[in-house]
């Protein structure tokens, strides 16, 4: 950029702040904005008040082909779909919309701790797609569209909800809440 | 129930429907187009329309929104019942997003 735009500039640091609050790392922030490094972690420290994580991106496509990030990215990636498809959104805006609705939709579910597929991770998953390396594929019993390797073989692809595996969702803290629930209803009766 | 009592409860919903429709599209546009299914024109149509429309909109003997799930769509739901309750949400929630859109 040759001349500074102080218009742009601020339009750029609001989004950043959005994004930050959103739990964006840094790297999206540098990808998604021309402000500096130096300004991104100013504003990082002074939203969240501790340095940025360091490190790199988690950059596995793996992850979201298992069981419970699947079920959440796939449902990311049709909410995304629809805000560039219908709603005419595109770029980071897209994903901040698509992750709004996604987190709307579930905060009940984790109120308690992290969502399954954060901000960062949704944005990866976006670019994956963006660049072929995972894409959508229709279930054949339900018809519903779920994240998948774009080479695999999708023939006959039944997704994680209508072929439950069978230890899938049998998780230490779903087992915890379960033993509290039931202390709960005899503490009640 | 007789027929009149049946199309005064039709009526009802429109209005219902059609209000809640325009409150959410008033409140978030992006996010209601997306939880009710529309597009973009229908939503513009619907978020513009003055409450006297509304009524006379909605004062008809038939109903005005249709059910967004083709057959299959249904089946699945109907499965989902025997599985935990947030992720059967979730389920009906990316099959209906699938959904091909009312124009």
């Amino acid at each position: 950029m040759a001349q500074k735009s102080l218009v742009n500039e601020a339009q750029e640091t609001r989004l950043v702040i959005e994004l930050i609050e959103m739990g964006a790392r840094l790297q999206v922030l540098e990808s998604e904005t021309s402000l500096s490094r130096e300004r991104l972690i100013k504003l990082y420290k002074e939203i969240r008040r501790e340095s940025p994580p360091k490190g790199l991106l988690p950059f596995s496509t793996e992850w979201f082909t298992t069981w419970l990030p699947n079920i959440h990215g796939s449902l990311f990636a049709n909410i995304h779909r629809y805000m560039t498809g219908h709603a005419g959104l595109s770029g980071i805006q897209a994903t901040m919309q698509a992750y709004r609705l996604y987190r709307e939709h579930h905060h009940e579910a984790d109120a308690d701790g992290e969502p399954v597929l954060a901000f960062t991770r949704a944005w990866t998953l976006v670019r994956f797609m963006d660049s072929g390396m995972l894409n959508l594929t229709p279930c054949t019993q339900c018809g519903g569209h779920f994240v998948t390797h774009t080479y695999d073989l999708h023939n006959s692809f039944v997704c994680g909800m209508c072929h439950m595996p069978s230890r899938a969702g049998k998780t230490r803290r779903a087992r915890a809440a379960g033993i509290a629930a039931e202390a709960a209803l005899q503490d009640a009766a | 129930m007789n027929m009149q009592d049946l199309n005064a409860e039709i009526r009802e919903a429109n209005l219902t429907y059609l209000m809640l429709a325009q409150q959410m599209l008033l409140a978030d546009r992006i996010g209601a187009m997306y939880r009710l299914g529309i597009n973009a024109e229908l939503a513009d149509v619907m978020a513009r329309l003055t409450p006297a429309q509304l009524v006379k909109m909605a004062s008809t003997d038939m109903l005005i929104a249709r059910f967004r799930m083709d057959e299959r769509t249904v089946l699945g739901m109907l499965n989902d019942y025997s599985k935990e309750r947030p992720m059967a949400r979730t389920h009906s929630a990316i099959m209906l997003a699938a959904q091909p859109l009312e124009a």
